[in-house]
């Protein structure tokens, strides 16, 4: 099974979750579920770009993940390697924390 | 202002935080001396775009986390025009330190004229609001039956001005440039018609989104071909 297959059956597997999109670095599309796949495949790409903006005026290493929390408590999580991005929309009942302990292994497993 | 900052800094794990406005700058700051103000007005600057893609993205995101090896980033959206960016322990309580933002935002808030303004803008009976987005319907390349929207002026009515601005603006920005372009022409449609002459108004709204005075410069020569 490949790492990506892998990663989308254990992200099937966690309740709460609304859409999901993989995309590489450029923000294009590898894996989507739900309806709204593309804005939010742009978004996360545009987040992480963000994240890694700020990187040289700070000299930080990473960044590994993004929580960004909406008015109705519904969270978009973003998870990221070198290769690729990950975006979950999560419900309010969602909590990011033990979602990202049983991802990020994985996550930091994909390469190609 | 200091002193609500000198309050989150109180939270465990908190280096220190920053009060950004899009068009003053950093409005007060506590964070400590190595981030010097110039690095601060970069960083929240970049930051604070994050919520302008709210409306375009149809999201209504109002605070996000960054996580990295040294730090924790905690960034809330104060208004559409300010932020306050809080720089944590990376294994700070962000729990702790949220709740702390919020309890301190809405007094931060009203310490910011710029706020003012927007929610004001924001509180206007609908009937009102409406005016202005509909105008660019009465010109004439309004009038057709294809409705005018950001794609259709992109990639065909201004097919060619608008990708001689994604060129100068991808050298500037790198590759966030076509999202960024959007956004703005998004905004640019909702004060008029899209028409060469209001071209220039484009540009303008495009150099916030630079923050090097360099770059900026050879943006708006890049442009001289269209303006």
């Amino acid at each position: 099974m490949s790492t990506i297959q892998k990663l989308t059956d254990t992200i099937d597997e966690i309740p709460n979750i609304r859409e999901m999109v993989i995309t590489t670095r450029d923000g294009r599309i590898l894996h989507q579920k739900g309806d709204q796949c593309k804005a939010l495949g742009n978004y996360i790409a545009y987040a992480a770009l963000t994240s890694e903006q700020i990187k040289p005026y700070l000299g930080f290493s990473g960044p590994y993940h993004l929580i960004m929390e909406q008015t109705s408590k519904d969270k978009i999580l973003i998870m990221l390697n070198e290769n690729i991005i990950v975006g979950l929309d999560l419900n309010s009942q969602s909590s990011p924390a033990p979602i990202l302990d049983k991802l990020n292994p994985l996550v930091a497993q994909i390469t190609f | 202002m200091q002193n609500l900052l000198e309050e989150i800094t109180t939270s465990p794990g908190v280096m220190g935080s920053c009060v950004y406005v899009a068009e003053r700058g950093i409005l007060a700051s506590n964070l400590p001396k190595v981030f010097n103000p110039d690095i601060q007005k970069r960083i929240a600057s970049i930051l604070h775009r994050i919520f302008k893609l709210n409306e375009t993205v149809k999201l209504d995101v109002n605070s996000y986390e960054i996580q990295y090896d040294e730090a924790l980033i905690l960034v809330k959206r104060l208004c559409d025009a300010s932020s306050l960016v809080v720089i944590c322990d990376p294994d700070a309580n962000v729990h702790l330190v949220n709740m702390s933002i919020t309890v301190l935002a809405s007094d931060l808030v009203s310490l910011i004229k710029e706020c003012e303004k927007t929610q004001a803008i924001e509180s206007e009976p609908v009937g009102e609001t409406q005016v202005a987005p509909t105008a660019p319907l009465a010109e004439p390349e309004a009038t057709s039956q294809e409705p005018l929207n950001v794609d259709r002026v992109i990639n065909n009515l201004m097919a060619d001005e608008m990708s001689t601005i994604r060129r100068a603006l991808a050298k500037c920005i790198g590759p966030i440039a076509t999202m960024t372009l959007e956004d703005e022409v998004e905004k640019w449609l909702g004060t008029g018609a899209p028409t060469k002459d209001r071209l220039a108004e484009l540009a303008e709204s495009l150099l916030g989104e630079i923050d090097d005075e360099s770059a900026q410069k050879e943006f708006m020569g890049d442009l001289k071909s269209i303006l």
